[in-house]
């Protein structure tokens, strides 16, 4: 059997597929299947939701490096959880304001409250 | 004690509490729903996408597990403890990858929480200790992201740190 399938619309086409009576054979299918499904795919990002919400800061942010789902649902949990969220600023100074172009997602660590009291000093 | 008939994809029924059936949301609002009453005996539930040995599965815990206080109020804003599976649940969930997975679909379908929460915490366990490419292995999931996006992320979680 020939499993395609969308983001969209994979709920819909899970819940048609399993609704078949299946045989043994295509249980083993519907098991990996499913397997892949969870790995990858749209209907089961609660379930990676349900997961991620176990994971501490560093194991979500290396999550993120897992594949693209992956990322996007680690990014969703850390905006949740982080306390700043660094908007991307366009600098032309080079230097640390680097930070505001890579740091999405930061709890206030002692490095990034020294660099934003100096720039705080720096602008008085 | 009255009693509802879940009927598995593959076509097996089981005969269930009401009590215990009503721990699962999906199941608590058809009956509701349907506004089937306790003498409604016949009534047979049709559940589309667990299979039989999966809605066994969950009937056990579900069995276990039906004097339960309600689970607390979510906190999205720490991460929930994974250290604290109780050992019956370790034990009965020292199943097959593939059968963990089923049990967490149907928990999710069926909106178990409780179910759905320690499933959850197993995996989330598994997840602990490996890195992004064993954690691939492990799922079976492919790579799709270019070397340059990447390493973008990288940079990002450098600046990241915990407090």
């Amino acid at each position: 059997m020939q499993l395609r399938y969308t983001h969209a619309n994979d709920t819909a086409i899970i819940m048609e597929y399993l609704a078949m009576k299946v045989g043994e054979e295509e249980k083993l299918e519907r098991t990996e299947y499913l397997l892949k499904s969870l790995a990858e795919h749209g209907s089961f990002k609660d379930v990676l939701k349900q997961v991620f919400k176990h994971l501490d800061f560093k194991r979500l942010k290396m999550s993120r490096l897992v594949s693209k789902r992956w990322n996007e649902e680690a990014c969703r949990i850390l905006r949740k959880r982080c306390i700043f969220s660094v908007k991307s600023r366009s600098r032309d100074d080079g230097g640390p304001a680097e930070l505001f172009e890579l740091g999405q997602f930061t709890l206030p660590t002692r490095r990034l409250l020294c660099f934003l009291f100096c720039k705080h000093m720096q602008e008085l | 004690m009255p009693v509802v008939r879940l009927q598995s994809v593959d076509g097996e029924v089981f005969p269930v509490d009401v009590e215990i059936a009503r721990m699962s949301f999906a199941i608590r609002n058809m009956l509701d729903d349907l506004g089937v009453q306790d003498n409604d005996a016949e009534e047979v539930i049709p559940l589309p996408n667990v299979t039989g040995p999966i809605l066994r599965k969950v009937i056990e815990w579900c069995t276990h597990h039906k004097d339960d206080p309600p689970p607390p109020e979510e906190d999205d804003t720490r991460e929930k403890r994974t250290d604290d599976i109780p050992a019956w649940d370790q034990e009965f969930l020292r199943v097959d990858q593939a059968v963990l997975f089923d049990i967490i679909l149907a928990a999710n379908y069926l909106d178990i929480k409780g179910l759905l929460d320690v499933t959850c915490k197993t995996v989330a366990n598994m997840i602990k200790g490996k890195t992004p490419e064993e954690i691939r292995k492990l799922f079976n999931i492919k790579n799709d992201f270019t070397p340059a996006e990447e390493e973008q992320i990288r940079k990002e979680n450098e600046w990241c740190e915990e407090k």
